[in-house]
């Protein structure tokens, strides 16, 4: 931490005006929809009463409920089984099972989709064993089935780092008050994740009520699904407004209880925390963990990655032409490369107004992005949309408002990866350089920048991989004759076209690993 | 005091970590009702010999008794839940996420904790006003009252403390020292202390083991220990002698600070304890002051003989003593052992 703060120095006029600007744009959505809102000409309750509103929510909320509950036993099972456990292999098991993060939940619906449909890959190949047709899998089943999968790893990073940290003297002071093993998990260990596991399963919460991808593909209805198909059947805009807003208040709920339980570490008393060896296990519990963890990678991981590749060989070989995909890559490419850059300079100035200069305006700042993280793509997009459409027709369908929509909603990744770096900046460091002469600005030049670059590095390297699977916001804003790969995946796999899907998913998954490689490889905030 | 039945003995305990010997041999037998003390620098075994009997860890080799149930060896282990051995944490290991009253409530059945156990527990260690704190809100020394509170609930056969008062500031540890040991005399508990502070071992245990990389080297009584210790290194380990080496014939051991009578032949050391010498001044005295440091309670005067060999002794501090005063000594109390080399 900062020893002290630069109270008593005043911001300079161009980060203040930048930043009310940055401000103004960034609660323009949120403020657009609520002045919708209040400006409805027609009655609330006529919205409960024509549109199945409360179905919808129930929908969203069951679903929401039911894939946090499964992430969460999945999530706590991996992570103990891969921290605690003596099984061989820990780090490549746990790596396995946390690899399905990188699949967007549209890929991962498309490749269960399109094998588990009645006359599916799974029908074709298991057809010598006499199954013939199967009901295939959809609606909130099959939600639950591919968002669990692909969010529980949420729930393996960040409660495995907080188990690893535990100090189990704690533990072996239960064990010498006579509770066995397992009264162990129950009473002492789970109790003390107490955070990390409510933080995890609202981070869960927030991608499932946002997920657009796997429940329009599972043809399940939520408010997302709903919000688009108003939004294609362009009857009238109150609808879209009204589930939008809905959806907007549900995760500002999500992420404001979120907030309350910041991870922090000041559970830990003093020294350095004992680890434990890693608990043998018995020949029957062994075959039990193996089977679980083969289960999960395989569902999770290989089935996917299997299915992708069986469309793409056969797709091939039958000499189904594999259409251009080259539109989409050039689209995906720029439009991410363009949000990655100005994310970071949009995020720079934030960053450092809130670090080094502790002002009222500087905290509100914090306190709105860190609020905004987490916010419905799709509600977003929304509402950029009516903006653009009767407040700025100038940039209707336009690059800029699709560019504009993105960093709103991925900025605060790049403030983040930022801030952590930012720790690094002492004020003395800059008083020195002060004292040396420097200005201001040269000061920010010399010794700020080349402290902190890496972390805006690695927060723009977020923003694109962000922006380049993202779904929802492309699909409404796009400008005409723009495609990205997300856009084709999604409209091949709606076509049920899932050779040219799998060729798309295949090259985003491809593109996308390299900056996730670097990004879990080197720690860039230092 | 007296001590009339075994509860605990360990024999042969050894452990090693890969090609490194942490512990070799390691012997002990504990009273009923008696304070051990274990006393070691750190790395010399100590905290894995706790841990061993507790169950924490588990011996390479060796075995352990209690009441003459075997408890551990080659066959048997009974794992720590169900030895009935109580410890206290060097770090107290309270649960953070519980409050000081369901702490202490851990280890006792829902029976035990209507009983009245859990408020007798509480009122014993005057934990009354402190009942409904999370354990980060507590000083350190609430914390190891709170520790200590919950260790005895249950009634464990015995209690182990891991450098119990190590984590606490000098004044504080000392008060709750007396504390510690006044409770665990009252409520007649066996008690194991591991340390590295001679004073505490010294002060508070009824026999000491002193254990040096991994080998237990003297067990007995404080007085013993610090009167006759067997080598050097325990004679290091309490207390900080003088060490001067000579060589005994018939007896007698010539020294640059005299002649003295020897229990061995042969080459030895001789350890003379800074208190052991007196030290008044002389005018035409053979020894010169170097160098005087003032605690308070008394003072370390360091001497040196004409060749230059420098000594300490202790006196009490009503007399000035400034650097190049001459001085006479006079020895009350020496200890020779077999030199090292």
């Amino acid at each position: 931490m900062n020893q002290y703060s630069l109270k008593d120095v005043k911001t300079p006029k161009i980060l203040f005006f930048s930043n009310i600007i940055i401000l103004f744009v960034f609660l323009m959505p949120i403020g657009y929809l609520v002045y919708r809102f209040i400006n409805f000409s027609r009655s609330y309750t006529s919205f409960f009463n024509s549109w199945n509103v409360l179905d919808l929510l129930g929908n969203t909320f069951f679903l929401f409920l039911t894939v946090v509950v499964l992430s969460l036993i999945i999530g706590l099972a991996v992570s103990i089984i891969t921290v605690r456990f003596d099984i061989y292999r820990p780090k490549i098991f746990f790596t396995l099972s946390v690899l399905p993060l990188v699949i967007p939940s549209y890929i991962g619906a498309l490749t269960y989709v399109s094998a588990f449909s009645p006359k599916g890959l799974f029908v074709q190949i298991f057809s010598i064993f006499g199954v013939s047709e199967i009901s295939g899998i959809e609606g909130f089943f099959g939600s639950c089935v591919v968002l669990t999968l692909f969010t529980y790893p949420y729930v393996v990073l960040i409660c495995s780092s907080a188990l690893r940290n535990l100090d189990s003297t704690v533990e072996d002071a239960a064990r010498s008050l006579g509770k066995n093993k397992f009264q162990i998990y129950t009473q002492v260990v789970i109790p003390r994740l107490k955070k990390p596991i409510i933080f995890s399963s609202l981070l869960v919460g927030l991608y499932v009520i946002s997920d657009f991808g796997a429940v329009s593909l599972m043809r399940y209805s939520t408010l997302t699904k709903a919000i688009y198909s108003y939004y294609e059947l362009k009857i009238d805009g109150d609808p879209v407004i009204f589930y939008s807003s809905l959806l907007i208040v549900m995760a500002l709920l999500i992420s404001f209880v979120q907030r309350g339980t910041e991870l922090s570490n000041s559970s830990k008393i003093s020294g350095t925390p004992r680890i434990p060896e890693r608990s043998q296990l018995r020949l029957k519990s062994k075959f039990f963990v193996y089977l679980f963890l083969t289960v999960v990678i395989i569902l999770g991981l290989i089935l996917p990655i299997s299915v992708l590749s069986y469309w793409l060989v056969r797709g091939l070989m039958s000499g189904n032409s594999v259409r251009a995909v080259f539109g989409g890559v050039v689209g995906s490419l720029s439009t991410s490369l363009i949000a990655a850059i100005f994310s970071v300079i949009i995020a720079t100035p934030i960053i450092i107004m809130v670090a080094q200069y502790k002002s009222k305006f500087g905290n509100f700042l914090e306190r709105i992005m860190l609020a905004l993280y987490g916010l419905p793509h799709i509600a977003v997009g929304v509402s950029i949309l009516f903006i653009t459409i009767k407040i700025f027709p100038g940039i209707y369908q336009s690059f800029t408002a699709l560019i504009v929509s993105y960093l709103i909603v991925f900025l605060p990744q790049a403030i983040g990866a930022g801030q952590a770096s930012m720790e690094q900046v002492k004020f003395s460091y800059l008083d020195a350089s002060n004292g040396l002469g420097n200005s201001k600005f040269q000061t920010f030049y010399k010794i700020t920048l080349p402290l902190i670059y890496r972390g805006l590095f690695a927060g723009g390297a977020l923003v694109f991989l962000s922006t380049m699977k993202e779904l929802p916001q492309t699909l409404l804003l796009r400008p005409t004759g723009l495609n990205t790969m997300a856009v084709d995946i999604w409209s091949y796999a709606s076509e049920g076209l899932f050779t040219q899907a799998a060729f798309s998913s295949f090259i985003l998954l491809a593109i996308s690993a390299i900056p996730t490689y670097i990004l879990s490889t080197r720690n860039l905030t230092k | 005091m007296v001590f009339d039945s075994l509860i605990l003995r360990a024999r042969d305990l050894s452990k090693s970590y890969g090609s490194e010997s942490v512990l070799t041999n390691f012997n002990i037998d504990i009273w009923e009702g008696s304070i051990f003390g274990i006393l070691g620098t750190s790395g010399s075994g100590k905290t894995t010999a706790l841990r061993m009997l507790a169950g924490f860890e588990i011996p390479d080799s060796g075995s352990i008794e209690m009441y003459d149930n075997v408890i551990f060896n080659e066959e048997i282990n009974i794992p720590p839940e169900k030895r009935n051995i109580g410890m206290v944490f060097q770090d107290y290991a309270l649960f953070p996420h519980l409050n000081v009253e369901k702490n202490i409530a851990f280890g006792l059945s829902k029976a035990d904790q209507n009983s009245g156990r859990l408020q007798e527990v509480i009122a014993m260690c005057n934990l009354n006003k402190y009942k409904n704190k999370i354990p980060q809100e507590l000083s350190g020394g609430q914390q190891q009252r709170v520790a200590l509170a919950r260790a005895l609930a249950p009634k464990p056969e015995m209690i182990l403390l891991d450098e119990p008062f190590t984590s606490l500031d000098a004044q504080m540890a000392r008060v709750l020292r007396d504390e510690v040991v006044s409770l665990l005399r009252e409520t007649k508990t066996t008690a194991i202390i591991v340390t590295h502070d001679q004073e505490e071992a010294l002060s508070v245990c009824d026999i000491v083991s002193v254990l040096e990389n991994g080998n237990v080297i003297q067990s007995a009584t404080p007085q013993e220990i610090y009167l006759n210790p067997i080598s050097q290194s325990v004679a290091n380990s309490v207390g900080d002698p003088n060490i001067l080496k000579g060589f005994s014939v018939d007896g007698r051991v010539e020294t640059s600070l005299g002649s003295f009578v020897s229990a061995y032949e042969g080459a030895l050391d001789v350890a003379i304890r800074p208190e052991c010498i007196e030290v008044s001044l002389n005018s035409t005295g053979p020894y010169t002051v170097k160098e005087c440091i003032f605690y308070g309670h008394d003072q370390v005067i360091s001497f040196q003989n004409n060749k230059g060999e420098l000594f300490r002794a202790r006196s009490l501090p009503s007399i000035i003593y400034e650097p190049g005063d001459k001085i006479c000594i006079e020895i009350s109390e020496v200890t020779t052992f077999p030199s090292n080399k």
